[in-house]
């Protein structure tokens, strides 16, 4: 916005001001400087204007139509001339592979954090409505209104679908994690009673099942620690 | 003088009027609210409200100022309704069902003033929650997390774990906090425990750093700050989803790491006074709204400053 108007300022300053009054300074022959500068000995100020010497008539006329560009450049902090920004239309791809990356490198150091501190680091995909085949009528709602959301020409649950597929690639991948991970983004398929209050949320069902997930995951854990010992 | 002050008001006011139509036109183009054009001439907030459009309990939440009474009759999930596009009674039959409670208690839990969490601004945190809150669904104590043991150190006997994440993790969505998640997971890991060693002295302590609008980024911070101190046994962390979730909800120059109230957090910490009393007329009127393009100043410095803090 700032770099379109300037932009149009200096058209209309070349093309309404300057132009025109160059063209006429050629045809008339009017020569206010019939010498050089650069031939006299001491230049000769002609006047002064706002603490500033002019040396020529025109000097002073480019000063006067071009100093708001000084106030814009100081007051904006853009550059002028620069190129218009790229604009990248995201795709479901591109986006699910950057948070991916973003993800991932966080959890590596959630990881190394819990191991300096002598704890066990499992992180769980958090469940999804996207992600189950057999819905209840009620979320069968929920779905179709979400994702008539358009991102960039695209629907939001195919972002959702994309991003937890490629998080579970990168998860199963990377070497530090590939143990400290499990899926729980569909831990209540085939179940045909409501679970989930929207996208994401459940109610007290939902979190008691996946509590008693994590609870056998722990025990489990624990149990072979203390036969270890 | 006194007429032509008349007369610019009139030419303001009308200018207003105009920008205000074009204003809405152009957001319900966008979907992002429905508007009904018979009602648009009667609707006090077209000629005189706010301009922009979230509810203000969003605002009294994120900033942590709920005084007595202002949210009594508010409903909870009264933004999730508008979200999800459903209607009232599919929004809290879904409640309802996912709860296995009644309509009307869906009512009662959700509609008073603890049903709606207080959040203050943490460095690189975030939005973190507010100290001794009582909500339906988790008590936090005077840190802002969820822990049943008053004791901060750990006991000989005990063992501990950890639950990091956003919204879901805290419990978000369940009727009461012996219901949510890390109740549950307390409650069943002593049973299993009685179950597996009827003479076992271990007790588990489930504590709660869960927090609303939580990304993976935040929780990286909750654990570096809170983990020496807790020295818990296991750390599970359910989450993922907010990341993309934030990514996607904000504009896309701004999208490096953002939070839910980012924006108004941000223009707490960097802006100036003038800017500050532009930023909030201009939730008010549309002229300042265009206004505020030209003299707030976003240098690419006070952009990166935001990213820094977490």
């Amino acid at each position: 916005m700032k770099l379109y108007i300037l932009n149009v300022y200096l058209r209309i300053i070349l093309f309404v001001i300057h132009t025109p009054i160059s063209l006429l300074f050629r045809f008339y022959k009017i020569n206010f400087r019939k010498k050089s500068n650069f031939t006299k000995k001491k230049n000769k100020i002609v006047f002064t204007c706002f603490g500033l010497d002019f040396y020529s008539f025109s000097s002073f006329f480019i000063f006067i139509f071009f100093f708001p560009i000084l106030f814009f450049n100081s007051r904006f902090e853009s550059k002028i001339f620069c190129s218009k920004k790229i604009k990248i239309s995201e795709t479901p791809k591109q986006v699910s592979s950057l948070i991916t990356y973003r993800i991932l490198n966080h959890l590596r150091l959630i990881n190394k954090i819990a191991m300096n501190n002598h704890a066990e680091y499992h992180f769980l995909l958090q469940p999804l409505l996207f992600n189950y085949n057999k819905l209840s009528n009620l979320d069968k709602k929920i779905i179709s209104n979400v994702s008539k959301k358009k991102f960039n020409g695209f629907n939001y649950q195919d972002y959702c679908k994309e991003f937890y597929k490629n998080l579970l690639l990168g998860l199963k991948q990377d070497e530090e994690l590939a143990n400290h991970y499990e899926d729980f983004s569909n831990i209540f398929e085939g179940i045909s009673d409501q679970r989930f209050i929207d996208p994401v949320h459940f109610g007290n069902i939902g979190q008691n099942e996946c509590a008693k997930l994590i609870g056998n995951k722990i025990m489990k854990s624990d149990l072979i620690k203390r036969q270890s010992l | 003088m006194i007429k032509s002050i008349f007369y610019l008001f009139i030419l303001l006011y009308s200018l207003e009027i105009f920008l205000r139509f074009i204003f809405i036109l152009y957001k319900s183009k966008k979907k992002e609210f429905k508007i009904n054009f018979f009602s648009l001439f009667i609707l006090k907030k077209f000629f005189f409200g706010r301009i922009t459009f979230y509810p203000d309990w969003m605002i009294e939440t994120i900033h942590g100022k709920i005084d007595n009474g202002i949210l009594t009759n508010k409903f909870r999930f009264a933004a999730a309704k508008k979200y999800l596009n459903l209607s009232e009674e599919e929004n809290l039959s879904i409640l309802s069902q996912a709860n296995r409670i009644s309509l009307d208690e869906v009512k009662l839990i959700f509609s008073k003033n603890n049903a709606f969490e207080q959040l203050r601004y943490r460095p690189f945190f975030g939005l973190f929650n507010l100290p001794n809150q009582n909500l339906p669904y988790a008590k936090l104590n005077n840190l802002g997390i969820q822990m049943n043991s008053k004791d901060f150190e750990k006991k000989e006997n005990a063992k501990r774990v950890l639950i990091l994440g956003g919204s879901t993790a805290l419990g978000f969505g369940a009727s009461e906090s012996k219901f949510n998640i890390s109740n549950s997971l307390e409650k069943i890991l002593n049973e299993m425990e009685i179950k597996n060693n009827k003479n076992s002295v271990i007790k588990w302590e489930v504590i709660n750093l869960a927090f609303m609008a939580s990304q993976t980024i935040s929780d990286l911070n909750v654990l570096i700050v809170y983990a020496s101190a807790l020295k818990p046994d296991y750390v599970f962390h359910l989450s993922g989803y907010n990341d993309l979730f934030y990514y996607m909800h904000v504009n896309k120059d701004k999208r490096l790491f953002r939070f839910n109230g980012s924006d108004e957090i941000y223009s707490e910490l960097y802006k100036s006074n003038l800017s500050k009393l532009i930023l909030f007329l201009s939730e008010y009127f549309v002229i300042v709204k265009l206004l505020k393009k030209f003299f707030i100043k976003h240098s690419e410095f006070n952009k990166q400053q935001i990213y820094t803090i977490y």
